[in-house]
C-alpha cells in the first residue's frame, strides 16, 4: 500500500493484536483454570500478586485465567454476529439499491424501523421472547446491526451504478449480476471493511452489555459483561476485580475503533 | 448484407428528460444513417444532445432518461425493442463505445488483462489463455509498446493516452461493427490527441469498423470523418459529406461554427462568434431553436416548421430559408 500507516493504524492493530494474542494463548494455556473453584476461603478476592497478576475472584477463580479464556467466547459472538449481519445487509442493500423503487422503499424504510428501536432495548425483548440457549444473544445482535451494513451497501451500489467503469462494462455486455457482483461490490470492500471492524467492537460492547444483564452469555461461560456484574457486588472489597474486568473491554473495544478509523483514513 | 444497406440507421428519434410528469426532450425528432465502415462525425456545442444520441445506439439510458419515439436500426434490427438478453449480446460484440475519461471509464480495482479479456470471454467462447494472447495482440495493436507489463498494471499506473489506447483496445477486440467515440480525445493533450485519432482511422480502414465520432472539435471532424452531422438543441441542422459541408456550409448555426475555427487566413483578425447560448434543454423551444441567434433569421423563422431539404444526394439541410439556397454550386 503506497499511503504511509496512519498512527491510529497502528494503535489499534496493536492493541487488537494484544487481544487476538492472549486469546489464541488461552486456547492452549491459561495461568489457572478458569472454571476450577476454591472451597478455600484464603483463596477468594485475593489482591493481584505474582501468583494471581490481576487477583481472584469470590469463588477463589484466577480473574486472568477467566478473562483471557472470556476472549474467545466474545470474539466467538462477536464473529458471528457481524459475518451474519454483514451478509445479509450487503444483499439486502444490493437488493434495495439495484432495483429501486418500491422494493428499495419497503427494504430501507424496515431498516429504518430497525435501527429507530434503543438497540439494547430490542434485544432485551427478544432474548426473553425466544428460547434461552447459550448463544441466543447472535441473533438479536445480528439483527440489530444489520440496517448500517445495507445502508453501506446500498449507498455504494447507487454511486457506482452510474459510474463510467459500470457503463462501460455495460457496453461490453457484461450481465447484471456480473456488473454488481464483479464490477461494484469490490469498490464497496474498503467502506465495508471499516465498518465491519467498527462493527466487531459494536458487538462486543452490546455483548457485555448483554451479559451484564443476565441475558447475555450463559453461565458458566466467562463472559467479561457477566465477570463485570460479579466484580460489582464486591467493589468496596476488591476494586480492582472491577477495574479490571472493564479495562479489558475498554481496551479491545478502542483497539478496534482505532482500527476501524484507521482503515477508513488509509482507503481512498 | 447488400453492400448498399446501411448498418445504423436512425429515424425519428427523440430521447428526453423524465421529470416526473413532464417530458423534456432533449434529443428531438432526429434522422440520420451509417454505412458499414464510415466515419460519422457528430459536432455541436456542449448540451445539444451529442452524447445522449449516443448512450441510446448503445442502450446505456440511465432511468431518468427515455426514448419517447422513433427507431434505431442496426443491421434489419430495432434495438430499441429487443429483450435485455438480446442487448447484452449485441453489446461488446457489434456495438462497443469509447467515453471520453479514460481514467474513470476502467475498473479501478481490476487488472488491464483482465479487464481486456473480459470482453472476449463475455462473448466468444474461449479459454483464458486464448484470451490472454488476443490481448496481448490488441494491445500490440493500439501501440502499447510492452503489453506484458500494461496487462499486469492497474489502471492507474497508466498515462490518460495509455488508459485511452486500453479503451479503444477494448472497444476492437471483439471486432464490432460499430464503435461509437463519444469525445475520446477531449481529455487528452493535442499531440496525444493526434496519435489517438491516427489510431482511430488505422481501426477503421483495417477492420472496416465504423466509426460514430462525436466531437466538437470541427478542426478534427474534418480531417478524421468521412460525413458529419451538425447537431443544435436536439435538432440535426445539416448533414453531408464533409467535403460538402465545409465547402459550402448552408445553415446559418454550420456557418457561425467554421467561421469560428481559427486559420491561417484569419490571422490577426478578432475570431467570429455566434452570440447567444444553446436553449437549455428545459426551455421552451421554437420551431427553428437556433432562430434567435441566426443572422438571416427572417419571420417565419420564428413560426414555420423546417423541415429536412436534400440539397443533394451528400448535402441535407433543416431549415425554412433553404429553399433559397437550394441551388448550391459546388465546386468539383
Amino acid at each position: 500500500m503506497r499511503n504511509k500507516l496512519n498512527a491510529e493504524f497502528k494503535i489499534g492493530a496493536v492493541f487488537t493484536g494484544i487481544i487476538l494474542a492472549l486469546m489464541l494463548i488461552s486456547l492452549i494455556y491459561t495461568p489457572y483454570d478458569p472454571y476450577e473453584m476454591s472451597m478455600n476461603i484464603a483463596d477468594k478476592l485475593n489482591k493481584p500478586s505474582a501468583a494471581h497478576w490481576l487477583g481472584t475472584d469470590n469463588f477463589g477463580r484466577d480473574i486472568l485465567s477467566r478473562l483471557m479464556a472470556g476472549i474467545k467466547h466474545t470474539m466467538l459472538v462477536a464473529v458471528s454476529t457481524v459475518s451474519i449481519s454483514l451478509t445479509t445487509g450487503v444483499l439486502l442493500g444490493l437488493i434495495a439499491g439495484y432495483f429501486g423503487k418500491a422494493l428499495d422503499e419497503v427494504i430501507m424504510r424496515v431498516m429504518d424501523a430497525v435501527s429507530s428501536f434503543p438497540g439494547i432495548l430490542l434485544a432485551l425483548v427478544m432474548v426473553t421472547v425466544m428460547h434461552q440457549g447459550r448463544y441466543t444473544i447472535i441473533i438479536p445482535l445480528s439483527i440489530l446491526f444489520i440496517p448500517s451494513f445495507t445502508r453501506i451497501a446500498r449507498g455504494g451500489l447507487l454511486q457506482y451504478k452510474s459510474a463510467d467503469f459500470v457503463n462501460n462494462a455495460k457496453v461490453f455486455g457484461a450481465s447484471r449480476l456480473r456488473i454488481i457482483f464483479v464490477h461494484i461490490l469490490p469498490n464497496v470492500y474498503p467502506s465495508l471493511l471499516s465498518s465491519l471492524v467498527l462493527g466487531l467492537s459494536n458487538a462486543i460492547m452490546a455483548e457485555s452489555g448483554m451479559s451484564y444483564l443476565g441475558l447475555g452469555l450463559q453461565p458458566p461461560i466467562p463472559s467479561w459483561g457477566r465477570i463485570l456484574s460479579e466484580a460489582q457486588a464486591q467493589l468496596f472489597i476488591a476494586p480492582w476485580y472491577a477495574v479490571v474486568s472493564g479495562l479489558f473491554i475498554i481496551f479491545t473495544v478502542v483497539g478496534l475503533n482505532f482500527l476501524g478509523e484507521g482503515i477508513r483514513k488509509l482507503l481512498p | 448484407m447488400k453492400p448498399d444497406e446501411k448498418l445504423l440507421q436512425v429515424y425519428n428519434l427523440s430521447v428526453g428528460v423524465q421529470q416526473g410528469d413532464r417530458y423534456f426532450p432533449a434529443v428531438d425528432d432526429i434522422e440520420f444513417s451509417m454505412r458499414e465502415g464510415e466515419i460519422l462525425g457528430l459536432v455541436g456545442e456542449s448540451g445539444c444532445g451529442k452524447s445522449m444520441t449516443a448512450l441510446a445506439i448503445a442502450g446505456l439510458l440511465s432511468d431518468n432518461l427515455r426514448v419517447d419515439s422513433g427507431s434505431i436500426v442496426f443491421e434489419q434490427q430495432d434495438i430499441l425493442h429487443i429483450t435485455e438478453k438480446e442487448k447484452v449480446r449485441l453489446r461488446g460484440k457489434d456495438i462497443s463505445m469509447v467515453f471520453q475519461e479514460p481514467m474513470s471509464s476502467l475498473n479501478p480495482l481490476m487488472k488491464i488483462g483482465k479487464q481486456v479479456a473480459e470482453v472476449l470471454l463475455l462473448h466468444n467462447k474461449r479459454t483464458a489463455k486464448e484470451a490472454a494472447t488476443d490481448v496481448r495482440n490488441v494491445l500490440i495493436k493500439v501501440g502499447l509498446p510492452d503489453p506484458d507489463k500494461v496487462m499486469r498494471s492497474y489502471p492507474h499506473q497508466l498515462s490518460g493516452g495509455m488508459q485511452q489506447r486500453v479503451m479503444i483496445a477494448m472497444a476492437i477486440i471483439a471486432r464490432p461493427k460499430l464503435l461509437i467515440a463519444d469525445e475520446p480525445t477531449t481529455a487528452l493533450d493535442v499531440t496525444m490527441q493526434a496519435q489517438i485519432l491516427d489510431l482511430l482511422t488505422s481501426i477503421n480502414r483495417e477492420y472496416k469498423i465504423a466509426i460514430l465520432f462525436i466531437s466538437h472539435d470541427l478542426g478534427v471532424v474534418s480531417r478524421f470523418c468521412h460525413r458529419m452531422a451538425v447537431m443544435y438543441a436536439g435538432k440535426i441542422v445539416e448533414e453531408g459529406t464533409v467535403y460538402n459541408i465545409f465547402n459550402n456550409p448552408v445553415h446559418e448555426y454550420t456557418k457561425g461554427l467554421i467561421g469560428s475555427i481559427p486559420t491561417a487566413s484569419s490571422r490577426g483578425k478578432p475570431l467570429v462568434s455566434i452570440k447567444g447560448h444553446v436553449p437549455s434543454v428545459f426551455e421552451e423551444h421554437l420551431p427553428c431553436p437556433f432562430a434567435p441567434r441566426c443572422l438571416s433569421a427572417e419571420s417565419r423563422c420564428f413560426t414555420e416548421v423546417p423541415r429536412r431539404i436534400h440539397l443533394n444526394e451528400n448535402h441535407a439541410i433543416n431549415c425554412v430559408l433553404a429553399e433559397k439556397v437550394s441551388e448550391v454550386e459546388y465546386e468539383i
